[in-house]
């Protein structure tokens, strides 16, 4: 199963007590079968909204402006019941937290076995080797054994290969990776990357990599998406993002980076202030406030969308002039 | 467990009389409000509000429908229901009052040594509380009766021993958890008496879930004293408990069912108004204390 | 997990010592000695001597606590004061009436309450959710002898639907089933709202966990989520509170039986603390707190095997 995925304009905002919180908007997004687009930026810039909304599993109180489509479906007209059934089917989300991403009193071969339900041409034997032979893919020895574990009988980067292969079992179009390594050590961040790059050889869908983490973005993806405080700031082909970023937010973020550090440095470098309000975002750009080739435009202005290349573009003032 | 000081830190506005207009804010609380204040009045103005004595017997008019003279009716020796009810409510408060404090007196003080005690003397009374919680409170309660004999006064030794247990888990839980507090390790470093821990510290913090879990028992113990005496185990006739005029009407069941339906009935307006009166209080002070079980 | 179990297995066994040497103590401290008590102004010497004899109040308190324990071990709980029959025979007379009744009760109310959780939890913040909610609460309010008194002009005086004392005809299923009907829903229906508060409690703060966006990831229908995903989580706080509220399952069970004149546990103790039958009061007190702790362990040892979690714990 193949398709596209895009989405343009699209604004999710949450209504909460304390008013609305603007999460994302007019975020435009598009990937293609066979590319892996990776999607970073700090903490609370919108990426997990993104995914969720990607997922079709936004909360109740989230309301969606704009278009984002899979293979031409618009996924915020369809009914919950439409929703549930691309769910674990077109669409897979390898969920963030290895530790408590699947049951604790259900084992693994178990809930592997439920995950695979739109598969109603399978019987339960069929499911079970599946899994085993999936299991075996992602790196699992002992794979017959390991589905009569329990999911705390498992390490954290077993775990991950885990939701891995639960993912890939439903064979999706759109496979989304909601920081596959965050919770994991070093080696085990290492294995679960190396894993994902052997998986994309053979994989004919989409991969979204959400990370705040460059090292991973840059390894695994062909195409990068910045976003700050609900806004895609930069987009563009990998090597452009990581060698000719042009978006002072993207500058900054590459030059916090302590894997990119040239030399040793007495202080590591961070972005001075603190994310906007997503209750009242500012008129102008986002990241004026923190931004350090600040104009007088920027303030009051949205910045207009600067097409650098083909595939290159930023949001900044700064650059268009 | 830090409920203690957040349900204090966590009041939402700063408008007069909070608890009671949150109270107010919710239909089925204010129904209970009302319910319980009904009842406290009843209680209190038994003597002026009930139309005959509630021991006068008059065999001549035994078991009398509702009429003008006995709106509620007559029981079998003739004595006006209305009556017995009113000087019941009276009657059941007061144990439910008298037993629930003596209980949570207990209780206060005995979670107070259990958690800022000895280590030894804690061991020992977790064991007491929880051998005594491990037991069947009616066979408890039963083993009580049948030592002392019934009457008003076992009535209240019995709630007030069966209930003590759970007060002092929930105050030696809270105490534990604030003893080892940074605020309090600060005072003990700055020497401060153990007097002064308990009194100006540790008592202000346990004293608010303990009157929710007062609270939600009074229902529990309106029931026991109700089913006591239904059994004839409770408080000794003539005085009017709702639990023996249930009783009296139950033996007349098939002549005289009127007397059956009015009899439950305050038993039911008073667990229900306690009931989601605890309810109010608890969902406004401290939402994580968990529902009383069924009587 | 065998020494966890043996652990609570002693724990359970010291309180059961405790209590009746509680109870023994107590009746030798009390004011006036248990024989007269017992025959009240009936009293005559000979009768006195001949009930103490037999009641074993002439031995030290200490001989007569380790006799009744000895005694105990094998099967022999004492003498009914007044008819002379065995306390252990009356004993296994009463109990399987109550214990059916109890059980019966138990069993409707989880088959009833924790669906009603359930839907509460799948319709959440809906008019059915708060329908749950305040007939729980209210149910749970309204004692069970209450109920049963209602149910019984109701249902059997009224209607004729039901009988209305008894415990229906000796070797006759039909009959003693339904006889079982309104003592047992009097005592469920409280049970019936506490299980559907719980479950649903419970129930919302696991679906609020990360596991639960997991399976929605797949698609997985919401009643699956529910019915599996949750509630095999959510269900073990309330197989404890179940547990632990199995004494007062027993408690409205005595009163409910006096209402139906319910040949149980309740009608046999009740009649014995009304004659100061002191071995039929202490036989029973021991079966029903020895049934009763036992329960409260089978029900932390069902935990545990029910959480893999705990299970480890123990294990290891």
């Amino acid at each position: 199963m193949s398709g596209s995925l895009a989405a343009s304009n699209l604004s999710v905002r949450y209504e909460t007590p304390g008013g609305s919180v603007h999460a994302l908007r007019h975020v435009d997004i598009e990937a293609h079968p066979g590319e892996v687009i990776g999607i970073v930026g700090e903490s609370g810039c919108g990426k997990s909204t993104l995914v969720t909304a990607m997922a079709n599993l936004l909360p109740a109180n989230a309301r969606i402006d704009g278009s984002i489509s899979w293979n031409g479906i618009e996924l915020a007209k369809l009914d919950a019941h439409r929703q549930r059934l691309l769910r674990g089917d077109e669409i897979a989300l390898v969920s963030q937290d290895p530790m408590t991403a699947f049951n604790p009193v259900l084992t693994i071969g178990d809930q592997l076995v439920d995950f695979q339900h739109h598969r109603k041409d399978l019987g339960r034997a069929e499911k079970r080797a599946r899994i085993a032979a999936m299991l075996g893919r992602v790196g699992i020895s002992d794979a017959e054994r390991r589905m009569h574990s329990y999911p705390h009988e498992l390490s954290g980067g077993m775990r991950q290969r885990v939701a891995i292969a639960a993912a890939l079992l439903t064979d999706p179009g759109l496979l989304i990776a909601d920081e596959p390594t965050t919770a994991l050590d070093v080696t085990m961040e290492a294995q679960i990357i190396h894993l994902l790059r052997e998986l994309r050889r053979d994989y004919n869908g989409i991969i979204v990599i959400v990370s705040h983490h460059l090292g991973v973005i840059a390894e695994l993806c062909d195409r990068v998406y910045v976003m700050y405080a609900g806004e895609v700031v930069e987009s563009g082909e990998v090597d452009a993002i990581f060698h000719d970023a042009t978006h002072p937010y993207t500058q900054a973020l590459l030059a916090c980076d302590p894997a990119r550090f040239q030399q040793k440095l007495d202080r590591l470098p961070t972005i001075p202030g603190m994310l906007p309000n997503l209750t009242q975002p500012p008129c102008g750009c986002v990241y004026a406030p923190r931004c350090d080739r600040v104009l007088a435009s920027c303030g009051t202005v949205a910045p207009p969308l600067v097409e650098l290349s083909a595939s290159h573009v930023a949001r900044c003032h700064a650059v268009s002039s | 467990m830090s409920s203690v000081a957040d349900a204090s830190v966590s009041m939402p506005d700063r408008q007069r009389f909070p608890l009671l207009r949150a109270l107010l804010a919710d239909p089925f609380t204010c129904v209970a409000l009302v319910l319980v204040a009904g009842f406290l009045l009843t209680a209190a103005f038994a003597p002026w509000l009930a139309p005959y004595s509630p021991v006068k017997i008059d065999v001549l008019h035994k078991l009398q429908p509702p009429s003008s003279t006995h709106w509620l009716g007559t029981d079998h020796l003739g004595r006006d229901l209305l009556s017995r009810i009113i000087y019941g409510a009276r009657t059941v408060l007061t144990i439910a009052i008298v037993s629930v404090l003596i209980a949570g007196a207990i209780g206060l003080l005995l979670g107070l040594i259990a958690g800022y005690g000895p280590r030894w003397l804690d061991a020992i009374l977790v064991l007491t509380f929880d051998s005594l919680n491990s037991l069947p409170m009616i066979m408890f309660a039963l083993a009580i009766i049948t030592v002392l004999g019934a009457g008003t006064g076992t009535l209240i030794i019995v709630i007030a021993a069966t209930s003590f247990p759970s007060y002092a888990r929930l105050i030696r839980a809270q105490t534990l958890a604030l003893k080892n507090s940074d605020y309090i390790l600060a005072e003990r470093l700055l020497d401060a008496s153990a007097a002064r821990i308990i009194f100006i510290h540790l008592l202000p913090n346990v004293v608010g879930p303990l009157i929710i879990l007062l609270s939600m028992d009074i229902p529990v113990v309106i029931m026991v004293e109700a089913g006591l005496s239904f059994l004839g185990l409770g408080v000794r006739p003539p005085t009017p408990s709702w639990g023996s005029i249930l009783y009296d009407g139950y033996t007349s069941i098939r002549s005289a069912p009127f007397m059956v339906i009015f009899g439950g009935m305050p038993l039911v307006l008073a667990t229900l108004g306690f009931t989601f009166l605890g309810e109010g209080l608890r969902d406004y002070l401290d939402p994580r204390l968990q529902l009383r079980r069924p009587a | 997990m065998l020494a966890y179990a043996i652990k609570r297995i002693g724990l359970g066994l010291l309180i059961l010592v405790l209590v009746m040497v509680a109870m023994y103590a107590a009746v030798f401290l009390v004011p006036g000695d248990p024989a007269s008590v017992a025959l009240g102004p009936r009293a005559t010497p000979e009768l006195k001597r001949l009930l103490i004899e037999r009641m074993g109040l002439d031995q030290p308190i200490w001989w007569q606590i380790v006799e009744f324990f000895r005694n105990a071990l094998t099967g022999n709980l004492g003498y009914d004061v007044w008819s002379n029959r065995p306390v252990s025979t009356l004993v296994m007379e009463a109990l399987p009436n109550t214990l059916i009744l109890g059980l019966t009760a138990l069993a409707a109310a989880l088959v009833i309450g924790v669906p009603l959780g359930c839907l509460s939890v799948m319709r959440r913040g809906t008019v059915a959710d708060a329908v749950i909610g305040v007939l729980s609460v209210g149910v749970i309010a309204v004692p069970s002898f209450v109920v049963a008194i209602y149910s019984l002009l109701v249902f059997a005086v009224t209607l004729r639907w039901l009988p209305a004392i008894g415990a229906g005809e000796a070797g006759d299923i039909a009959s003693q089933a339904r006889a079982l009907v309104l003592p047992a829903l009097a005592i469920a229906l409280g049970w019936i709202g506490y299980i559907a508060r719980m479950v649903r409690a419970s129930m919302m703060e696991v679906m609020g966990e990360p596991h639960i966006r997991t399976a929605r990831s797949f698609g997985l229908p919401e009643w699956k989520i529910v019915s599996k995903y949750a509630l095999r989580i959510a269900i073990i706080p309330t197989i404890s509170l179940v547990a632990v509220g199995l004494g007062s399952i027993l408690s409205s069970a005595v009163f409910v039986e006096a209402v139906f004149a319910r040949p149980g546990i309740g009608k046999l103790i009740t009649d014995a603390v009304n004659t100061r039958n002191y071995p039929v009061v202490m036989g029973t007190v021991l079966v029903m707190t020895a049934i009763y702790v036992s329960i409260t362990i089978a029900a932390d040892l069902l935990i545990a095997r029910l959480d893999p979690r705990v299970r480890d714990v123990f294990r290891g």
